[in-house]
């Protein structure tokens, strides 16, 4: 078995994965070199970032398949599992047979995994687009922390560029210390370490305070149902929310 | 009064309003505005019910001066009163926003004054969010029965979606638990919208730039379990409204008893939340898998099956059909099965293009197996057991509810169901073999009266189904009304 290793950038996959496509061999796996783990009977080689391949396989896709499976690929890159780049080999190569019908194909045992991780990716940004919470800093700076499974800032970022766009912000992913900060002109992705307590602005507390007591009174009492909450709502996101989920139940 | 008082009180007053969707409108932000609205809607948080909060859902006062019976605003009620100043409101909607806390705002309001002094407040909140914080997020807004249509006309503009709460199915209920509501007074802001809506897009269709008018539709409110009206009246009433009003969304709420009330349940009790459950699964067959509410119940059988859901009882009810094999069956075929949906019924006609679907692609379209596979064969053969018997398969889909609510997840078929003679099927069989909607032609989309299902839906109500209290009560105080009113001299 042989495996190719990308420099763990986009455009690295891209490039090793048109490097392996051209060899019409799915046994081939992907990996980031960071992730890999060696073992005896596994063929190694690190392959560099070969930009010119990365675009003509970006353009491929969108010209055979659609734009659609594109943002599969990269969703599974965002992914971050070890074996998003092995996954993806057979499926751009079914991909590169049948066209942008591959999109619709759920059933097929190589397509299904991939679609599947991608709608899991998706479906966690979507989440955070309604869970992420801004914090009035002093100095007029809105900041929110999250710590989501995949890494989302990429793909949550713009969507605060269009609605926020009169303000600063910092979307801060303290798990893989990443931050992405708009200046309301443009927004950059950079590094930024966690454990830094921010300071609040003079009126933040009291926001923060409104919003608990609408949470506490807009349930209905009697209705009070934790399952469907969780299901929703999973307390892995509780941590980074100013709301309090779940008092009404322990009452 | 302090802010945060004031924000309880009237979340307090707002929370029985269903309502919270903030889909509908793509709405986009402009240079140097606040905030835009996300096409598919997004959710930001669930509060401890489980009902999700998109918007800052409140009312602009609860000082009413209708006496509804049914309702918790109610003027004979003591609770404390509270009434947001537009700017005060229009400030802290934009607070949370900022904060990503909400989606935007649905404002409500009960009748302060008169429905035009009312509807005045509303409009200047929005007309100060809109233009002077230019803030582009959602705005539900309820339209007031009784206000100046110049004033509902004005709030279209500003607004995403408007809503006018019909609350009570049928106009009987209405003037016993609200008589200074008029029907009449409820459908004419409908009639006014749906004509707005329809109007705007065609004018968008020529000029570009025409200002959008509820862009996101408009939806409207019923109470379940107030009143005696069956889940046959409901249906019809909603489909009629889908139908006639182009609503968005009906929405059913559980009536919880709040004030005490001979022509009311019992305060204290549980809401009827799984026949509210039901309701809306029956509103989704009417709305996305081409069902008609005739063929969901009928006459002699008025009422939602609790144990069982509507789709499953109508394809029990339909044995001549089933099981039906997965690859030859067409998209509106699909759907008709228990456990298959738009997209997994969209998944298994996209599949079929490349090949056969076998049952372990079956399981990987995402369709629901644990109840489709009674309904379906798949390459020919069936999956569902024994063989397809509508008696066998309703004992064992009710023991699945049964487990589910106590927390279990599916059930097993056990050697007992295999050789037992199962129960008969509690519902009759529908006489009519071909009634599906692709054999014989769709029903006509002639819009449905529904003023005329107004009137008509006390004559038809089934006394038998409800709780005879309510009904007897319903009965004798109609009574004791139409003695009074002959006994008026003219």
């Amino acid at each position: 078995m042989k495996a190719y290793l990308y420099d763990g950038t986009f455009e690295g996959l891209l490039s090793t994965l048109y490097q392996a496509l051209r060899e019409q061999d799915t046994n081939i796996r992907i990996e980031a070199e960071a992730d890999y783990q060696a073992d005896l009977f596994t063929q190694t080689q690190s392959l560099p970032t070969d930009q010119p391949l990365a675009d003509r396989l970006y353009g491929l896709i969108c010209q055979e398949m659609s734009a659609m499976t594109l943002r599969h690929v990269y969703r599974l890159f965002l992914s971050e599992t070890t074996d998003a780049g092995t996954k993806l080999l057979p499926f751009l190569l079914k991909g590169f047979q049948i066209g942008s019908g591959i999109n619709g194909l759920m059933s097929d045992p190589i397509v299904h995994p991939v679609l599947s991780l991608s709608r899991q990716v998706a479906r966690e940004s979507h989440r955070l687009l309604g869970l992420l919470r801004f914090q009035e800093l002093e100095g007029g700076l809105y900041y929110a922390s999250l710590e989501p499974d995949f890494n989302q800032i990429p793909l949550i970022a713009p969507h605060f560029v269009r609605r926020l766009a009169s303000q600063p912000w910092i979307i801060h992913d303290v798990k893989r210390e990443l931050a992405a900060c708009w200046d309301t002109n443009e927004w950059v992705l950079q590094d930024l370490p966690a454990g830094e307590t921010p300071v609040y602005s003079q009126n933040e507390e009291d926001m923060q305070e409104l919003w608990r007591a609408y949470f506490r009174h807009i349930a209905i009492r009697q209705r009070t149902n934790p399952r469907v909450q969780r299901n929703f709502m999973p307390k892995k996101y509780w941590k980074h929310l100013v709301e309090e989920p779940g008092s009404q139940a322990k009452k | 009064m302090e802010l945060s008082q004031k924000l309880s009180i009237l979340a307090e007053s707002a929370k029985y309003d269903v309502s919270c969707s903030s889909s509908g409108s793509n709405r986009a932000n402009t240079p140097g505005g606040i905030g835009n609205a996300a096409t598919a809607g997004i959710c930001h948080s669930w509060s401890d019910d489980g009902r999700c909060i998109s918007l800052l859902k409140i009312l602009m006062t609860n000082d009413c001066i209708y006496d509804c019976t049914y309702c918790v605003n109610r003027r004979t009620n003591d609770i404390p009163r509270a009434t947001f100043l537009p700017r005060e409101l229009a400030e802290l909607t934009i607070a949370f926003y900022l904060r990503n806390y909400i989606e935007g705002l649905f404002l409500s309001a009960a009748i302060r004054e008169t429905p035009d002094r009312t509807m005045e407040d509303m409009v200047e909140v929005m007309r100060l969010l809109r233009e002077e914080y230019r803030f582009n997020g959602y705005i539900h807004v309820k339209a007031i029965p009784g206000a100046d249509p110049l004033l509902i006309a004005k709030a279209g503009q500003l607004a995403d979606r408007m809503s006018v709460n019909i609350e009570l199915p049928s106009e009987r209920s209405l003037h016993l638990l609200a008589p200074q509501k008029k029907r009449e007074s409820i459908l004419l802001p409908m009639g006014q919208i749906r004509q707005g809506i329809v109007q705007r897009r065609e004018e968008r269709k020529r000029f570009k730039k025409a200002p959008a008018f509820v862009p996101a539709g408009q939806s409207t409110q019923l109470m379940i379990g107030a009143t005696p009206e069956s889940d046959r009246q409901i249906l019809r009433l909603s489909q009629g409204l889908y139908r006639k009003f182009q609503m968005k969304r009906v929405y059913y709420s559980a009536y919880m008893a709040v004030n005490t009330s001979s022509l009311l349940p019992v305060p204290g009790g549980p809401p009827p939340t799984l026949r509210e459950h039901r309701l809306y699964q029956a509103d989704w067959l009417l709305r996305f898998y081409h069902f008609d509410a005739e063929e969901l119940l009928q006459e002699e059988m008025p009422q939602l099956d609790l144990l069982l859901d509507p789709k499953c009882m109508w394809a029990l009810r339909h044995p001549e059909i089933f099981p039906i094999e997965v690859n030859r069956a067409d998209y509106q075929t699909l759907l008709r099965i228990p456990g298959i949906g738009p997209t997994s019924a969209r998944r298994i006609a996209s599949a079929r293009r490349f090949g056969p679907l076998n049952f372990d692609g079956l399981k990987r379209t995402g369709a629901v197996l644990k109840r489709a596979r009674y309904f379906i064969t798949c390459q020919g053969k069936y999956y569902g057991g024994r063989d397809f018997d509508p008696r066998r398969i309703h004992q064992l889909l009710t023991a699945e509810h049964t487990y589910e609510q106590q927390g279990y997840q599916g059930v097993q078929m056990t050697l007992t169901d295999l050789v037992s003679e199962p129960k008969p099927l509690p519902y009759a069989l529908v006489k009519t073999v071909n009634d599906l909607p692709h054999v014989v032609s769709r029903p006509p989309d002639v819009p449905e009266k529904t003023a005329q299902l107004w009137h008509q839906s006390h004559k038809t109500g089934n006394p038998g189904t409800v709780e005879n209290s309510v009904m007897t009560n319903l009965r004798a105080l109609a009574q004791r009304k139409e003695a009074a009113h002959e006994s008026l001299p003219v």
